[in-house]
């Protein structure tokens, strides 16, 4: 039924392509791009200690980026890196959301007021701001980055949550269900969770791909991923020097960037396409 | 549709002004784009970093300058001719250096600059000497001393100089009022010992001996220049030195603007300079770090010059209208560093911690057998061409090549797998070559050219014996800090840039048991120096003679060759990058900026 | 009403100290020869800096609580410290980059809010028309493209290739003019002191300057705001008031407005502070590609640097922004929705 729907809109259909496509690449990657060193599978390898990248051949199909690591066997492994963070940090972050975003929103009172000045404590760090602060202090590699992303990540989602409670929380169903003396872990269950999720569950699958942005920024900035590592953001910003090209071709490195570009930019396209799809098929409210 | 008509009018209206392309710099200014945060304080007697350098440079005089590009040979600035032992100047015996003072100089405020202002500019810096300051180099000469604080305790002061009591604070006043003698127009130093880079200590390019105003220092909160007063301006912080954010000298260039959130310094001519003035009105000294703005600042004319990284060079050559300078030589060499006693506790560097194939022990590198095997095992080929870009050449020893003493006959190491088995295997006994070991080299990360140094390293070693297993990390240089201070470092890679072009600025932080990277590389190595390089550095800097000197300086370098200590990695050279209709420039190895801006013209 | 808003101020001090609180902890992570970092910024500064007595001078051997004290009890004389990576107070350092940020934020927030309100609400109204999917479209590969890359992209067509609009604040020229004694700063906003000065030049300089940044930060918001008002514009026209008010035979206009668009900005406004909050700190990147000195590029300096006071200091600051955003954004909710009850 929802497949059906999925593949009934061309663009949810285009993203669903994309996904897939992105999941062989990330299981089967040992395939697409055997590992010199079996031990170290995500370090890229180099070939060469030179600077300047080299473009596309038949050894390198997209060429060698900034220090001469592969990028295409970057960008196969980077594929399981951003899966790695993408789903880690979304997953665990959206759910602790969720608990603390309803229990807040449906309790109120003391509760709430508890549980919200805690988000404000936590929101009162701009999230990139304190990303760089925290890994900083814990150091650069790709389990602090989610860590760090993790702690920051899920107040968005409580506050989302508990919005969408308190609006509907004076509804008629919810006051009968209360009179009715249903218990309310079980009136939050069935009758809040259903109606306020879907916005939480968006956002969720909206923020797989900005996820994915973030961990890349911060190797932008230079606090991220360690150097070599396969990511597509640290891929970006090895390219980020080589942008401008030289006098006479100001595209004489566009591979360095382009690839790793696209590569994030379809894997957040793809995400958001069936996140986008995915409200419009899954909401209740909607079937009629 | 009306909000369309106004969205789309006023971004018409914005374009047409974006267009409006307003003329980049005109003849009169000249805007460098560098790397960094700029300047760390403009106070001379703290100033020590190239930035801080670079505008009291172009602000401030000394007594005399180099001859361009010619670090061998001075010329007079504010002295009317440089002293030797042949016009009299210079004593026989190398400890009386006089120099007489031109007449008619005005500082920026427009008072005239006397004996006084010199003596008082000079003593001020080494009595206040703020930790992390250069007024070694004043002091070392002039009183035989590190810091001002080891001549109080020689005195009978104390630990702590600003507990100690007014007599000995009184006395080294006095000394050093009785080194620095002013007559009329004439200053006389009374030196320690001979000290043959004295004069370069003197030279423009060094902040610490820059000339500047007494009267104006005291007005702006200074110390006082009385004698019993000093220790209250003693090591103070940054930002309560008096002359932390303001300049006064007698240079082709007044200070207008350090604003420190644009990141730029602003400077003005001079117009009346005591030489010709300036060709430029106006200079502006930015900082920008992202390579690709700095780039496109020079292509659209916004910028002058910019600063180039090697490995980015490739994409500056060949613009039309930008000149490249290559090759330019340099002073400053990479080594890399054993550290001869690791603390082996807790640290992830050295894995088990013992030689037993899964790690090292702490006294991994005090066998020479394992520092030959490393040092036969860099391809200096590989490096020098690919991550230098031939922009560097092979060092023989702790002297970059440039330099006077340098010994360009000295023996060197080279890759060689056979060598460097044949050095493995003896290394402790066989049990090595028998047992393998597994280390870590860290570096600090964005540092690509340490990175792919220590990286050529892991794939020559890790070729030789399967057993053999080295990993390269990036550590944040706040960790890596950590790990070198507390001795957790395994090896590692450090530059240096010196501070006056002689050997002495060289031999001891690579060679001395207590210059600057002994103290990384453990006990071990600081006891072999102690025993075989400190006599010869004391005798190195001591002798007068030419031919003395550079027969030390070979045994120097041999000793360094035979005991396998260090690993020198290059001689660095950089490249400059500007616009072709720039005018005067050359180049210059003790400069701490890229440019002589008072020479330059369009 | 009242009673409520002086019970979130007076949290306020809470929040501010759980925030110093919960950096104080983080750094404790840290050991003293870390947290000199911000003073030994490279490898070559070892040469006339040692470690062990900088240690002693800035008392990083100290116990974390006792520094905490310290540091608390200046704040209480006004005094945040000395950032090292900003070379000034830190208050000095607030001072003078607030004001950038500000600015960029102002000319961010215009075009995103009124432009993604109103693409959201075409593009619910077009559901699953031609329409809606371009905007759709649209709006998914602006939230699809970090932020660097765009901002890169656009600095290398429009100054790179065009020439239209340098990085920066302000042009040299324009900087000499500022700097001149004919100027006077009011607000450290340069469009706002060029006007107050009469000077139309510096002005369009400024604008100039302001572009590239402005573009990168709303493009990428403008796709943020639009989906969400999409999104719960899309719920509400399903609710049964709607289907109510259609089936009554109102017009679409007046259903749109009088039950869609109102009760559907409730998402947006809770977003909306979510979004200030983005625009502050999502400044750090687009300050850091197109070199705008702004507090966001301060904060970031000083955690790679560990400049701890600078970090604390500021990051004091934006929570103090953040508390007030997030009052007025639960008192706008009381607005809008009267069934969300200020107890």
């Amino acid at each position: 039924m929802l497949l059906k729907k999925l593949i009934k809109n061309p663009i949810s259909l285009f993203g669903l392509i994309l996904l897939i496509g992105f999941i062989f690449v990330a299981i089967f990657a040992p395939q697409i791009a055997p590992p010199n060193n079996p031990d170290q599978k995500y370090l890229i390898p180099r070939y060469g200690w030179g600077s300047t990248p080299k473009p596309p051949s038949s050894e390198h199909p997209f060429g060698l980026t900034e220090g001469q690591y592969d990028i295409f066997y970057g960008l196969v492994w980077g594929t399981r890196s951003a899966f790695w963070v993408g789903l880690v940090v979304v997953g665990v972050s959206c759910s602790l959301g969720v608990l603390i975003g309803s229990i807040a929103g449906y309790f109120g009172g003391l509760f709430d007021n508890i549980l919200m000045r805690i988000v404000d404590i936590f929101m009162s760090f701009p999230f990139l701001i304190a990303a760089v602060v925290v890994t900083t202090i814990l150091g650069p590699g790709l389990n602090k980055v989610m860590l760090t992303m993790i702690c920051f990540y899920w107040m968005d989602y409580a506050r989302l949550i508990r919005g969408s409670i308190l609006a509907i929380k004076e509804e008629e169903y919810i006051l009968a269900a209360k009179a009715s003396g249903v218990k309310d872990w079980l009136i939050i269950i069935r009758h809040v969770l259903p109606n306020t999720i879907f916005p939480v569950l968006v956002q969720a699958s909206m923020n797989i791909g900005s996820v994915v942005i973030t961990a890349a920024g911060l190797s932008f900035l230079g606090v991220g991923a360690p150097v070599g590592y396969a990511d597509w953001g640290q891929m970006i910003s090895m390219g980020r020097n080589w942008l401008l090209g030289t006098p006479e071709n100001h595209l004489a490195y566009w591979y360095t960037i382009v690839y790793p570009g696209l590569a994030i930019v379809l894997f957040v396209l793809a995400w958001n396409l069936i996140g986008d799809a995915f409200r419009d098929v899954l909401d209740p409210k909607m079937q009629s | 549709m009306k909000l369309n008509k106004l969205f789309l009018a006023v971004l018409v209206c914005l374009l047409s002004f974006s267009m409006l392309s307003f003329a980049a710099t005109d003849k009169e200014t000249f805007v460098f784009v560098s790397i960094g945060a700029g300047p760390d304080t403009l106070d001379p007697a703290l100033a020590y970093d190239n930035a801080s350098g670079e505008v009291l440079f172009e602000v401030y005089d000394n007594l005399l300058e180099y001859d361009g590009s010619n670090t061998a040979k001075l010329l007079p600035m504010l002295a009317t001719e440089v002293p030797s032992v042949e016009n009299g100047l210079i004593s026989k015996d190398g400890k009386t250096v006089k120099f007489n003072l031109r007449k008619d100089i005005k500082f920026h405020d427009g008072t005239a600059l006397t004996a006084s202002d010199v003596k008082y500019s000079l003593i001020r810096n080494m009595l206040l000497d703020p930790d992390g300051g250069p007024n070694w180099m004043l002091l070392e000469p002039i009183l035989g001393v590190n810091t001002i604080q080891e001549l109080v305790q020689d005195l009978g002061g104390g630990e702590d100089v600003t507990k100690a009591d007014a007599k000995v604070l009184r006395q080294v006043y006095d000394l050093l009022d009785k080194a620095i003698i002013t007559n009329a127009n004439q200053i006389t130093f009374k030196l320690k010992t001979a000290y043959a880079p004295f004069l370069n200590i003197m030279a423009h390019s060094s902040s610490w001996s820059i000339i500047y105003s007494k009267d104006w220092a005291i007005k702006n909160g200074a110390w006082d220049g009385k004698p019993d007063t000093w220790v209250k301006w003693y090591n103070q912080s940054k930002e309560q030195m008096a002359l932390f954010e303001r300049a006064n000298g007698t240079g082709p260039f007044k200070l207008k603007v350090w604003d420190k959130n644009a990141r730029k310094v602003v400077l003005e001519r001079n117009d009346n300079y005591w030489r010709k003035p300036a060709a430029f009105k106006t200079v502006e000294l930015q900082y920008i770090d992202e390579f690709s703005t700095r780039k496109v600042m020079l292509q659209k004319g916004d910028a002058d010059a910019i600063y180039v990284p090697l490995n980015y060079l490739d994409q500056v050559q060949n613009i039309p209208g930008i000149t490249v300078i290559d090759h330019v030589p340099t002073l400053t060499n990479t080594a890399g560093f054993f550290n001869f006693n690791i603390d082996v506790k807790g640290n992830d560097d050295v894995g088990s911690g013992k030689l037993d194939g899964n790690g090292i022990p702490s006294d991994f590198f005090s066998d020479i057998n394992v520092r030959k095997g490393f040092l036969y095992s860099f391809d200096w080929d590989a490096f020098i061409k690919e991550v230098m870009m031939d922009r560097a050449s092979k060092p023989t020893g702790c002297l970059p090549g440039a330099l006077p003493f340098a010994n360009p006959k000295q023996e060197t190491y080279s890759l060689n797998a056979a060598k460097a088995t044949e050095a493995f295997k003896k290394a402790f006994d066989g049990e090595l070559w028998k047992k393998g070991f597994k280390m870590t080299i860290s570096y600090n990360s964005g540092n690509t050219m340490r990175q792919t140094a220590a990286e050529i390293l892991q794939y020559n070693i890790t070729k030789l014996n399967p057993k053999f297993k080295v990993e390269v990390r990036a550590v944040q240089w706040a960790t890596l800090l950590d790990n070198l201070r507390s001795g957790r470092t395994t090896f590692f890679f450090m530059g240096w840039i010196p501070d006056f072009p002689d050997a002495h600025n060289f031999a001891t932080p690579y060679m001395h048991s207590t210059g600057t990277f002994a103290g990384y590389c453990g006990e071990s190595m600081q006891k072999l120096a102690a025993s075989k390089y400190d006599p010869l550095i004391a005798k190195g800097i001591a002798a007068t003679s030419e031919a003395e000197r550079q027969e030390i300086y070979n045994q120097l370098q041999k000793l360094a060759y035979e005991d396998a200590i260090q690993l020198y990695m290059s001689d660095n050279e950089v490249v400059r990058v500007f616009k072709s209709e720039l005018k005067g420039f050359y180049p210059s190895a003790v400069r701490p900026g890229e440019y002589d801006i008072y020479k330059l013209y369009k | 009403m009242f009673n409520y808003i002086l019970r979130r101020l007076l949290t306020l001090p809470v929040v501010i100290l759980g925030v110093t609180l919960l950096i104080f902890l983080m750094m404790q992570l840290l050991s003293p020869y870390q947290l000199l970092a911000s003073y030994i910024r490279s490898p070559e500064e070892l040469k006339n800096k040692d470690p062990d007595t900088l240690i002693k001078i800035y008392g990083l051997d100290r116990p974390a609580g006792e520094r905490y004290i310290k540091w608390l009890k200046n704040i209480v004389k006004g005094d945040l410290g000395w950032s090292n990576s900003a070379n000034m107070s830190v208050v000095d350092a607030i001072k003078a980059r607030f004001p950038a940020t500000l600015e960029l934020a102002l000319y961010a927030v215009i075009p995103v809010v009124f432009g993604g309100i109103l693409l959201g609400s075409f593009a619910a109204m077009h559901h699953n028309q031609i329409g809606d999917h371009i905007t759709r479209i649209f709006s998914i590969i602006g939230w699809s493209l970090p932020s660097f890359v765009g901002g890169l992209f656009i600095l290398m067509v429009f100054y790179g290739v065009l020439g239209w609009f340098p990085p920066g604040r302000l042009s040299t020229w324009a900087y000499q003019i500022v700097y001149s004694d004919q100027f006077t700063s009011y607000t450290g906003m340069y469009t706002i002191d060029a006007l107050l000065n009469g000077n139309l030049k510096v002005f369009w300089d400024a604008i100039r300057h302001l572009i590239g940044p402005v573009l990168t930060l709303s493009y990428l918001w403008w796709a943020f705001i639009m989906r969400i008002t999409r999104s719960s514009m899309l719920d509400i026209l399903n609710k049964d008031y709607v289907r109510t008010g259609r089936s009554k035979g109102l017009p679409e206009s007046v259903v749109i407005k009088k039950y869609i668009r109102k009760n559907a900005l409730i998402p947006v406004i809770t977003v909306g502070g979510l979004m200030i909050l983005g625009l502050l700190g999502g400044v750090v990147i687009v300050e850091t590609v197109f070199d705008f000195k702004g507090i966001g590029l301060l904060t970031a300096t000083a955690a790679q640097q560990l400049d701890y006071a600078a970090v604390l200091g500021t990051t004091m600051f934006y929570c103090f922004l953040l508390v007030i955003v997030n009052l007025v954004v639960d008192i706008l909710y009381a607005v809008i929705d009267p069934r969300v009850r200020l107890e």
